[in-house]
């Protein structure tokens, strides 16, 4: 465990709930990348708020190395964005295909161990699902977790928060942390 | 004493397990990525199975898949179809990088286009070129997709139900493992069974539907006999390889 996770006061099998503010969104995704696309591990990252090319534009910026990553792009398809059927993305068709996502998760992690799984953002996911359905995913993942010792962020944020939404997935995570005044060791400035 | 009883009991220990072994069916592998767990290691080997779906549920590549496994193992295989011509059958699967045609040339491999008045012949004289094709490669795995058109020859479901025993009897003396395929259009649970149902070993369904955007693959086992298995919605996907189940995912 890295010094990042400890802040985050959680360890591999564990599932989080991160809530921030949209300013500070970027840089909370440059960090998670920096602490955690290199060495053995995985990070497999669900992205639904931006694109893939959006964020290989941001990493290239920030001259962070993203060769460890796993990427689950569920918004460009929906978007109509050019899918470079090249790269190693994983291109879901919609956002609101849970079980699609779920299975890719799934599929990132056979490989290797301790993996870091971020899902981006439980905020956008809940514009293309119900809350049941989200709920359960959430309870599925928390599941799985648990057997494959990824450790998991469900980023949320905090202008589009529903706080009875949070209240009911916190039942099926860990815990929830609130980084949304800004503070602290978890940004990148950008 | 003592000594006498206890090899009798060793005696009748070994008889026992020699007994269970015979009572167990042999399996034979489905060909499909995740099925084999689900259902005891595979089909019954001698039995006679059916698989289900609307168009485009993936049938014809999951009744291939089980041909291809058999091929694998050395169990040659013969696709009777219907529907298909050769040369699109063979295109069209060459996509997922099967070369049916090398395996013809290898006499592991035969594709039959009959037209389901031929299957009635077949049933009134015996033989033909079902039966030649399943000796000439000594074939222990059939397909025949689908089952629909034949079973449409007959004025009624009984002499439709008649027909299809005659049929299956026909396919036994063959001592091979049979995948049959049904186009059938239904949710699971509003699905109105087939006679066809009835006369098989096992049923399984590929349901290829919508909720909302999202298009959704779902496998279920309906019925399977001498078989404990999986009773679960199970999601699926076609791969670039064939259908992959999985069987430790959920659909939401």
């Amino acid at each position: 465990m890295n010094k990042f996770n400890d802040i985050l006061k959680f360890k591999y099998g564990d599932i989080v709930i991160a809530i921030i503010n949209s300013k500070n969104y970027v840089g909370f995704v440059l960090k998670l990348f920096k602490e955690h696309s290199s060495g053995s591990r995985k990070l497999v990252f669900v992205s639904a708020t931006k694109s893939h090319s959006y964020f290989v534009d941001l990493l290239k910026k920030y001259k962070v190395d993203y060769n460890n990553l796993c990427f689950i792009d569920t918004i460009s398809k929906l978007g109509g964005d050019t899918i470079n059927a090249k790269s190693k993305v994983i291109y879901v068709n919609h956002p609101s295909d849970l079980t699609e996502i779920s299975i890719n998760i799934a599929g990132c992690l056979k490989s290797t161990k301790n993996n870091f799984v971020v899902i981006d953002s439980l905020s956008t996911l809940s514009l293309y699902n119900s809350t049941n359905d989200l709920v359960k995913f959430v309870h599925l993942l928390s599941q799985k977790n648990k057997k494959s010792k990824a450790a998991t962020i469900l980023l949320a944020i905090k202008e589009e928060l529903d706080e009875s939404f949070i209240k009911k997935l916190s039942g099926y995570c860990d815990s929830v942390v609130d980084l949304s005044d800004g503070k602290g060791n978890y940004f990148v400035e950008p | 004493m003592k000594k006498r009883n206890l090899k009798k009991k060793k005696q009748d220990s070994k008889l026992n397990k020699k007994s269970k072994k015979n009572l167990a069916f042999k399996r034979i592998s489905t060909g499909i990525v995740g099925l084999d767990n689900l259902v005891q290691g595979g089909f019954v080997d001698g039995s006679t199975n059916l698989v289900s779906g609307g168009p485009g549920s993936g049938k014809t590549i999951f009744a291939l898949q089980f041909l291809l496994k058999g091929i694998e193992v050395g169990e040659n295989g013969v696709y009777v179809s219907f529907e298909e011509t050769k040369e699109n059958f063979y295109k069209y699967m060459s996509k997922f990088g099967w070369n049916l045609m090398d395996l013809e040339k290898a006499k592991k491999f035969i594709f039959l286009r009959y037209s389901p008045e031929q299957v009635k012949a077949l049933l009134q004289e015996g033989g033909g070129e079902i039966e030649r094709a399943m000796q000439g490669i000594k074939a222990k795995r059939l397909v025949i997709d689908s089952i629909n058109g034949f079973t449409l020859l007959f004025p009624n479901e009984l002499a439709g139900r008649e027909a299809l025993l005659e049929l299956f009897s026909l396919i036994s003396k063959y001592g091979c493992t049979t995948l049959l395929t049904l186009e059938q259009e239904a949710e699971p649970d509003k699905r109105k069974a087939s006679f066809v149902d009835f006369e098989v070993d096992s049923v399984m369904i590929l349901l290829n539907t919508t909720k909302g955007n999202v298009r959704r693959r779902v496998f279920e086992i309906i019925k399977m006999r001498g078989t404990k298995f999986e009773e679960k919605i199970i999601p699926f996907r076609i791969k670039d390889k064939g259908i992959v189940l999985y069987p430790e995912e959920n659909v939401i």
